[in-house]
C-alpha cells in the first residue's frame, strides 16, 4: 500500500467501528462527499476545534472552547472566525470560487414508485405502478418513452422493472423545478444454483398433491 | 400533508458487516454483472483498489469495501432505490458471503435561520439541567436509539449534531441496522439470503422510517 | 348491512370484488363456510371475505371448511396465501390443471422474490410453502386436493341443525385439464425472459365450476369458465350433461362466470341449469382495454333474470388521493394514472335451505355493490 492510499485507508478504519453500520460516527460529514473524502487524504484534520456548537443563547459568540485548534489553511479555525464568516471553512476545505463552492441543493424527493412494463408502443410504455413507503394501491400509468435515458433503452420491454421518482430540483439560479425520473431495475438473472434449488422446492411441492390418477 | 423539508446536503448508504473480498469489487465487475448501465460504467473512477481495501465511484454510486465491511453511498436522493438494487443484485451473485449485519443511511443537513438552530437545540437538550454544572453548556452530539418492532435484532439510531457543512444549521443521521446472526447462531448458517431479504421485503418502512425521524427533529419546539 | 352469522339452516352466498378480483364466500349451513377464490381491497389492503368473517363473529381458522382455487389468473388468487394461512383446518381444493411441475417450477424460481412488488407467482408460492412447512411432521397428506369433472369436494350429511350439504365440481373436464396444462408448460420460455409480465393463458380451460347444494337449494358458481369450440370443454361440455337435471336440481343462484362476458354465456345454462329469473351475482373486470360486464352483456343478463347484482361499477373508480405536491408532479410526468379497482364491494344473499323459490331470498349491499 502506498503512503497516501495507507493514510486514506486508515483513516477510513478509524472512522467505522467494526461494529456499525452507521457512517460519519464520529463527525457529522457524508461519507459521499468526495470534497471531504479529498481534504482528508491531505491531512487536513477535521476536529472539533471548527465545530460550531449550540451555546446557551447568552453566549453565543462565546470563543472556540476545544482543545485541538488546528490550522487548516486560511483560518485558525476558531469558532468565532467561523460564525462571522461560514464561508472561511468551506474555503479551507476545498479553495475554489465561491460561486463554483455554492452547493446547489440536492432534489426533494416528494414519492417513488415500483413498476412493472406491461405493454410498449412506438412512443409510450405503460404500466403497472404501486407506491413505495405506503400501503398504497397498484395504479395503472402510462409514461412517454421519451423519458427513459439512452443506457436504459434495452431494457425497456414487457416485464422490465422500474423505479419512478418525482420531487423538485432548485437549480443553481434559485429556480424551483419538478422532476420525473425513470431508472429502469437491473436485477441479476437466475443463477444455475438457483435453479437446482427451485427444482427441489418443486419436486418437493408436488408431494403435497394427490395423485390426480389422470 | 406538506412536501418535505429540502436538505442542503443529502447522504445516503448502504452498509453491510460480514466478510468480503475487496479484490473482486471492480467497476468492471458491476458492469460485466449486468449491474450497471455502460454510460455509468464510463463515469466510474478509482480512488483505491487495493487486496484489503477498495474505493470507487460509479457515475452516482460509491462504493467501498474493506474485509469485514461493505458499503454503497450516494450524495443523490433521487437515487436511493437504486442503492437497495445495487446490493440486492451483487449479493445474489455472491450468495455465500456471510454478511452480520446490515444498516441503511440517511444523513442530511439543513442550514437553518439562527433562532431556529438554537432553539432546536434547546428543545432536544434543555440546558437547565446543565446550566447548573456547565457553564455555557451546548449540544455537541445527540444520539438516541430507539429498538426495532419488526421481526429483526438490532435498532435504529438517530444523531443530531450541528453541522459543520452549513451554518448555522443541523446534522441529523439515522442509521436503520438490522442484526443477522442472531438467528443464525442456531441454525450455524450465515450467507447473504438474510440481507436481501431485509432489502426486498423491508424496503417499504425503510423509505419511510428515516424521513419521519428528520422531519420529526426539524418541527420540534422548546418547551 | 346486519353483521350477524346466518342461521343453522340458512344458505349465503358474499360475493366480494373490487374493480379486479373476485372472492366467493358460501354458508353451507351450520357455520361451516366454502371460500372460492380471492381478492384483496385496494383501499383497506384487506381480505374481504376474511374482514366479514371476523365481523360476524367467527373465527376463519374453525369456520371455513373448504377452499378452493379455481384457477390461477391473477385477479382470482390475490390474497389467497393470506387465506390459507388463516384457515388452517379447511381443505384446500386446486383445479387439477394446477397440478404442473412447470408452475411448479415457476414459482420456486420467481414466487419468493419481492424485489419487486408485481410479481405473477408470489401468491402461488406462498400458499405452497404455508402448506409445505404444515405438511412438516404431519402423518397426513396430501394438502392438495384436486377438483375436476364430478368429483365430490365435500359432504355432509344432514344434523339435527343443519341440511345435507354437498360441492360438486363440474369442470375441469379431462381434456380440459389437458389443453391447460399445456398452455402453463408453454409458459416456461416467456417466464425465463420476462417473470415479472408472465399471465395465466386464455381462453381459461382449466376454471372449476362448482355446485353446491345446501338442503333443497342449489347453487351454481361459474367462477371464470368460458365456452370454448371444442365441446368437450368449457361450458358446452358441462352443458352436455346438465339436460338430465330436474327442476329441483336447477340452482336458485348463478355466480355469473368471467365477468358476464360473451364469450362465457352459454344459453342452455339458463335455461337448463338455472330456475326461473335466479339470483345472478357477477363481478367487474376494469383492466384491459374493454371493461366487462359490456353493456350488451349487463342487458342480456337483464334479459334472463331481474336480480341481477354486481359487486362494483366497471368505470373507475373515484381516484385515490395523493398530497397536492406529489399529484401535480405526477400529472406533469404521466400521460395518464389511475386506479382501476378501488374499494370492494359486497353483494349478500341469504335464503332458507329449504326455499327454491328465490323471491323468498334477500339481498344486502355494500357500496359500491349495486344492482345491474
Amino acid at each position: 500500500m502506498t503512503g497516501s492510499s495507507n493514510q486514506h485507508y486508515q483513516h477510513y478504519l478509524r472512522r467505522f467501528p467494526h461494529s456499525s453500520t452507521a457512517v460519519g460516527s464520529d463527525e457529522n460529514q457524508s461519507l459521499t462527499d468526495v470534497t471531504f473524502a479529498v481534504g482528508a487524504i491531505q491531512g487536513h484534520s477535521i476536529g472539533p476545534s471548527i465545530r460550531p456548537s449550540w451555546t446557551n443563547h447568552s453566549q453565543r459568540h462565546s470563543p472556540d472552547r476545544s482543545t485541538s485548534a488546528t490550522s487548516i489553511g486560511e483560518s485558525t479555525g476558531t469558532t468565532d472566525e467561523f460564525l462571522e464568516d461560514p464561508t472561511a471553512r468551506v474555503r479551507s476545505y476545498a479553495p475554489q470560487s465561491l460561486a463554483e463552492q455554492t452547493p446547489v441543493s440536492p432534489p426533494v424527493v416528494l414519492a417513488s414508485w415500483d413498476g412493472v412494463i406491461t405493454e410498449v408502443t412506438e412512443e409510450t410504455f405503460s404500466a403497472r405502478v404501486t407506491q413505495l413507503a405506503t400501503e398504497g394501491p397498484e395504479e395503472f400509468a402510462e409514461f412517454p418513452l421519451s423519458d427513459i435515458s439512452p443506457g436504459d433503452a434495452s431494457l425497456v420491454r414487457p416485464g422490465g422493472l422500474f423505479y419512478w421518482t418525482v420531487g423538485y430540483e432548485t437549480t443553481k439560479r434559485g429556480r424551483i423545478r419538478r422532476i420525473s425520473e425513470i431508472r429502469l431495475r437491473r436485477l441479476p438473472p437466475k443463477s444455475e444454483e438457483d435453479r437446482n434449488r427451485a427444482k427441489a422446492w418443486a419436486l418437493e411441492a408436488l408431494q403435497l398433491f394427490e395423485d390426480s390418477g389422470s | 400533508m406538506t412536501s418535505p423539508p429540502a436538505p442542503d446536503i443529502h447522504g445516503a448508504s448502504i452498509v453491510l458487516l460480514g466478510s468480503f473480498n475487496p479484490a473482486i469489487f471492480h467497476p468492471a465487475w458491476f458492469h460485466k454483472q449486468g449491474l450497471v448501465s455502460d454510460e455509468e460504467h464510463d463515469a466510474a473512477a478509482i480512488q483505491v483498489m487495493l487486496p484489503d481495501f477498495a474505493r470507487f465511484n460509479i457515475d452516482w454510486l460509491e462504493i467501498t469495501v474493506t474485509l469485514d465491511r461493505f458499503e454503497v453511498a450516494s450524495g443523490e436522493p433521487e437515487n436511493f432505490n437504486l442503492l437497495r438494487d445495487i446490493v440486492i443484485g451483487t449479493f445474489r451473485i455472491l450468495q455465500h458471503t456471510p454478511i452480520k449485519a446490515i444498516g441503511v443511511n440517511r444523513n442530511e443537513h439543513f442550514k437553518l435561520p439562527e433562532d431556529r438552530w438554537h432553539e432546536i437545540g434547546d428543545a432536544l437538550v434543555p440546558k437547565d439541567v446543565w446550566s447548573t454544572v456547565l457553564d455555557a453548556p451546548g449540544l455537541r452530539a445527540l444520539t438516541v436509539e430507539g429498538v426495532r418492532t419488526d421481526n429483526y435484532a438490532g435498532y435504529i439510531r438517530a444523531n443530531v449534531e450541528p453541522s459543520v457543512r452549513v451554518h448555522p444549521g443541523i446534522y441529523i443521521g439515522v442509521n436503520d441496522h438490522f442484526q443477522l446472526d442472531e438467528d443464525s447462531k442456531d441454525s450455524g448458517v450465515l450467507d447473504s439470503s438474510q440481507a436481501v431479504s431485509v432489502l426486498e421485503s423491508e424496503w417499504d418502512g425503510i423509505l419511510e422510517r428515516a424521513p419521519r425521524i428528520i422531519d420529526t427533529v426539524l418541527k420540534v419546539k422548546a418547551t | 348491512m346486519k353483521l350477524t352469522p346466518p342461521d343453522p339452516d340458512e344458505v349465503e352466498v358474499s360475493l366480494f370484488g373490487p374493480g379486479f378480483g373476485e372472492c366467493v364466500l358460501v354458508h353451507l349451513g351450520n357455520q361451516e363456510w366454502l371460500i372460492v377464490d380471492s381478492c384483496k381491497d385496494q383501499r383497506s389492503t384487506r381480505q374481504p371475505a376474511l374482514t366479514y368473517l371476523a365481523e360476524m363473529g367467527l373465527e376463519a381458522s374453525a369456520a371455513v371448511r373448504v377452499v378452493l382455487v379455481s384457477h390461477w389468473h391473477d385477479d382470482h388468487v390475490r390474497g389467497i396465501s393470506e387465506v390459507v394461512a388463516e384457515c388452517i383446518t379447511a381443505e384446500f381444493w386446486v383445479s387439477s390443471a394446477l397440478r404442473s411441475e412447470e408452475l411448479l417450477l415457476m414459482s420456486g424460481l420467481y414466487g419468493s422474490d419481492r424485489a419487486s412488488k408485481h410479481n405473477p407467482f408470489q401468491e402461488f408460492y406462498w400458499v405452497m410453502e404455508r402448506l409445505r412447512i404444515r405438511a412438516m411432521g404431519r402423518q397426513r397428506l396430501p394438502l392438495i386436493n384436486l377438483a375436476t369433472e364430478s368429483r365430490v369436494l365435500w359432504h355432509r350429511p344432514a344434523t339435527r341443525s343443519a341440511p345435507e350439504a354437498e360441492i360438486i365440481a363440474f369442470s375441469p373436464s379431462s381434456v380440459s385439464d389437458y389443453v391447460a396444462r399445456q398452455a402453463i408448460a408453454n409458459l416456461l420460455p416467456e417466464a425465463e425472459e420476462s417473470p415479472h409480465s408472465v399471465q395465466a393463458p386464455q381462453p381459461n380451460d382449466a376454471a372449476v365450476v362448482l355446485s353446491v347444494r345446501l338442503g333443497d337449494i342449489t347453487l351454481l358458481l361459474g367462477s371464470d369458465l368460458e365456452v370454448t369450440p371444442d365441446p368437450a370443454t368449457g361450458w358446452t361440455a358441462i352443458v352436455g350433461k346438465a339436460s338430465s337435471l330436474t327442476k329441483d336440481q336447477r340452482a336458485t343462484l348463478f355466480k355469473v362466470p368471467h365477468h358476464g362476458s360473451q364469450n362465457a354465456h352459454h344459453d342452455a345454462v339458463w335455461t337448463e341449469m338455472l330456475v326461473e329469473s335466479p339470483w345472478a351475482v357477477l363481478t367487474p373486470f376494469r383492466r384491459g382495454k374493454t371493461p366487462l360486464p359490456r353493456d350488451s352483456d349487463a342487458r342480456r343478463i337483464r334479459q334472463m333474470t331481474n336480480r341481477g347484482y354486481i359487486t362494483a361499477a366497471t368505470k373507475a373508480p373515484t381516484q385515490p388521493r395523493r398530497p397536492r405536491a406529489v399529484d401535480l408532479a405526477v400529472r406533469q410526468a404521466v400521460r395518464k394514472i389511475y386506479d382501476p379497482e378501488g374499494q370492494s364491494g359486497h353483494i349478500r344473499v341469504r335464503g332458507s335451505s329449504f326455499e327454491v323459490d328465490p323471491d323468498k331470498w334477500k339481498v344486502e349491499l355494500r357500496p359500491p355493490a349495486r344492482s345491474l
